[in-house]
C-alpha cells in the first residue's frame, strides 16, 4: 500500500484570520491534446459527492463540456444551484496512481476545484491528520 | 468590476501567469516549458469560508 501526503495550505479568513485547508494536486487526462493536465490547489472535500472543476479548466480537458450529463449541483447556500456537466469516465492521476472517475465541469468560472468522494476520495483511506496534512493511502 | 476569482499557471511550482482566461496561455506556457511541470489552479481573492456540497 502506498501513501501520498499533501500538507494543508494556510489561507486568509475574515473570521479566523487564517484557515488551513486540505488542498491537493491531481492530474486529469486531456482528450484535447492527448496529455495530462496538472491541477493544483484542489480542495479535498468529503462533503462533496463528486469532483468539480471550473469551466475553463474543464475546457482544457474536453472540447465541448456540454457533451456531459446536465446536472444541477446544490450546496449549503439556499436557492443557489450550480449548473454542471458530468463526464463519467475521466482519467485521473494522483502521484502515480491512475483511476477513472466522474467529473462535473461547471458552467461557471466562479467555482473552486474540488476533489469529492465518488470514485475519488472513496478509493483511498483518507486521513486528515491534526489539521496539518492529508494522507491518501491505497493499493498500488 | 474587478473579478474576485481567477486562474494561475505555475511552472515547477512558481506562478508565472494569472488572469481570467487561461486556455490559450496554458498551452503556450506548456509548449515553452517542455520537460518542466506546468500546472493550473483556480484562486479566489475573497477571504470567505468554504462550504461546498
Amino acid at each position: 500500500m502506498s501513501s501520498i501526503e499533501f500538507p494543508y495550505t494556510t489561507e486568509k479568513s475574515r473570521i479566523f484570520g487564517n484557515v488551513k485547508r486540505p488542498r491537493m494536486s491531481i492530474s486529469v487526462f486531456s482528450k484535447l491534446d492527448d496529455n495530462w493536465v496538472m491541477i493544483d490547489d484542489v480542495l479535498a472535500d468529503t462533503g462533496a459527492d463528486l469532483t468539480v472543476l471550473p469551466r475553463f479548466i474543464g475546457e482544457l480537458l474536453i472540447e465541448d463540456i456540454t457533451t456531459g450529463e446536465y446536472t444541477e449541483i446544490k450546496g449549503v447556500v439556499p436557492a443557489s444551484v450550480l449548473i454542471a456537466f458530468i463526464h463519467l469516465d475521466m482519467r485521473v492521476k494522483i502521484d502515480e496512481k491512475e483511476f477513472r472517475q466522474p467529473i462535473a465541469i461547471a458552467d461557471s468560472n466562479n467555482v473552486p476545484s474540488i476533489f469529492g468522494r465518488a470514485n475519488g476520495l472513496d478509493l483511498f483511506d483518507a486521513n486528515f491528520l491534526g489539521g496539518e496534512k492529508l494522507t491518501l493511502s491505497g493499493d498500488d | 468590476m474587478e473579478k474576485k476569482f481567477g486562474y494561475v499557471i505555475k511552472v515547477d511550482g512558481r506562478e508565472v501567469w494569472h488572469g481570467l482566461n487561461p486556455k490559450q496561455k496554458f498551452n503556450e506556457i506548456k509548449s515553452q516549458n517542455i520537460g518542466k511541470q506546468v500546472s493550473i489552479a483556480w484562486k479566489t481573492k475573497e477571504d470567505v469560508l468554504v462550504c461546498q456540497a
